[in-house]
């Protein structure tokens, strides 16, 4: 008890108090001695000792502030956390964006590896020329289809398809290979010639040449159908085109696009699919 | 000594205990309410835009790396002149653009036709595009309701032959209504699109020596938006 009573005295400045100590250092053991002896001064520091540091109530409050600041702590930082997290739409936005600067560098690295695009090109208006020249044969057969109601059949007509799938890619439709225009006033031509020579179609189909190859590495090409007979003083009408990406590394034709002219379709021989 | 500040510190350690859990407590409090009453989302919206920015800086690098593959792939190529195909493009788009609009020579045909023949010299007593192609268009532009507005979408001709300096240049080009009801079931109706073939003539010196169009027949309309719309 003599200790707490201390305890006072300890709150005076440092300076002072520890020359006050080292000072009545002397004084206060013969005042021990004098009044209680050693024992008693053994007993007294014996009690400081197992007397803990930080009382209980001490503990309880402090680590309730610690618990508290820690809690606080975690909080603040979800908070930030939270408030400074990338919006769904923009994450999606900048996969979206890596996803296309991906896509655009293995291009330009396809692109890069094209060789000899002149000679590709040259392939691909040769390739498109064969094309030409077999759509061209279907038109002898006009005739036989439009007395079939449209239907296109025969070995005849298999042949030429047959002739036609090698220059396009595996995926592309059917109707790549069926006749891409037919004139139904060809189907009143003089019936039972039957031979290709003194057959004279109304139109015929041209391969136009290719000169680019385009951002994606493949060569675009067009066909035009025109008419053979045009009116007096009138130039040859476009009845139909067709256009294909030729491409230069496979060596055959996709994507193919088949339309024809407002005045084309007026003139169209029907043709339905088997 | 040392025992003695050691008794010092003993004799205060629950004081500078509770002192440090405090100051602890205080600074958490702070950051606490500086996290909840500070608005970050314009720092947020920064952070996403930059890292946008960069995103799409990086995507236009890539582009631009693309493009100078292909000119340098293509600038070689026999017949081809880049400056001048740009040039042709720009002069066919003009002469596309009067050819089809329709506000300037929606009164009837033979203005329309007057205005286009006196403007363009090309044009002979055997275009098609004159005595074909403006009657068609307008006409088609009557039957779908009030006079439409058309913005052209899609103009790429390409070069299908050269001979000597002359280029000619072949190409369809996308039409879309623009009117606001139009606008609204574009989706659904294949109608408010339309397709015209063109083909064309330049010379050296950049003029346009022959154009001649097509209006593409509604069957191959269809099926080109149809086309479209499911790729």
């Amino acid at each position: 008890m003599v200790s707490i009573g201390n305890d006072p005295s300890g709150e005076t400045p440092d300076g002072s108090s520890r020359r006050k100590r080292f000072v009545l250092a002397p004084d206060d053991g013969r005042n021990n001695g004098a009044q209680a002896g050693p024992g008693a001064v053994k007993l007294d520091e014996s009690d400081e000792q197992s007397r803990p540091a930080i009382s209980r109530m001490t503990w309880v409050v402090g680590g309730g502030l610690v618990v508290a600041a820690l809690l606080t702590g975690v909080a603040s930082g979800m908070i930030t956390d939270a408030s400074l997290a990338l919006s769904e739409e923009t994450i999606s936005t900048a996969k979206a964006l890596q996803a296309e600067r991906k896509s655009i560098d293995g291009t330009a690295a396809a692109l890069s590896e094209l060789k000899e695009i002149d000679r590709a090109l040259v392939t691909a208006q040769e390739s498109a020329g064969q094309i030409a020249r077999l759509q061209n044969d279907y038109r002898f057969f006009t005739v036989a289809i439009a007395s079939e109601g449209g239907m296109l059949k025969g070995p005849m007509v298999d042949g030429v398809r047959r002739n036609l799938a090698p220059h396009f890619a595996t995926d592309v439709s059917a109707a790549a290979v069926n006749p891409w225009y037919l004139l139904s006033e060809d189907a009143s031509a003089p019936s039972g010639t039957g031979l290709p020579l003194s057959f004279d179609s109304g139109f015929a189909w041209s391969a136009q040449r290719p000169y680019l190859v385009t951002t994606e590495g493949v060569i675009s090409v067009s066909w035009l159908a025109h008419e053979t007979r045009p009116a007096e003083g009138q130039s040859p009408a476009i009845l139909a085109w067709a256009r294909a990406n030729y491409d230069p590394v496979r060596k055959t034709f996709s994507d193919v696009e088949v339309g024809t002219t407002a005045m084309g379709e007026q003139l169209r021989q029907e043709v339905r699919a088997q | 000594m040392s025992a003695t500040r050691m008794t010092w510190l003993r004799n205060r350690a629950g004081k500078l205990f509770v002192i440090g859990a405090g100051v602890l407590l205080a600074f958490s409090l702070s950051a606490l309410i500086f996290a909840i009453f500070t608005d970050r989302s314009g720092e947020v919206n920064e952070t996403s835009a930059e890292l946008i920015a960069s995103l799409e800086g990086k995507r236009d690098a890539a582009a631009d790396n693309l493009n100078s593959v292909h000119t340098a792939l293509v600038q070689g190529l026999p017949g081809v002149d880049l400056d001048r195909m740009g040039r042709d493009t720009e002069a066919l788009r003009n002469v596309m653009l009067s050819v089809t609009d329709l506000s300037a020579s929606a009164r009837d045909d033979r203005s329309a036709q007057a205005m286009l023949d006196s403007r363009y010299e090309f044009w002979d007593t055997s275009s098609r595009t004159l005595t074909e192609f403006v009657p068609d268009w307008l006409a088609t532009a009557r039957v779908e309701g009030a006079p439409q507005v058309y913005t052209m979408s899609e103009f790429e001709p390409d070069m299908i032959s050269v001979n000597g300096a002359d280029f000619r240049y072949f190409g369809v080009a996308r039409f879309d209504a623009v009117s606001a009801e139009a606008a609204a079931d574009a989706a659904v109706s294949a109608a408010v699109q339309r397709y015209v073939l063109f083909i064309a003539d330049t010379t050296a010196a950049g003029q346009v020596s022959g154009f001649e169009a097509y209006v593409v027949s509604s069957e191959t309309r269809d099926a080109l938006a149809e086309a479209k719309a499911s790729s």
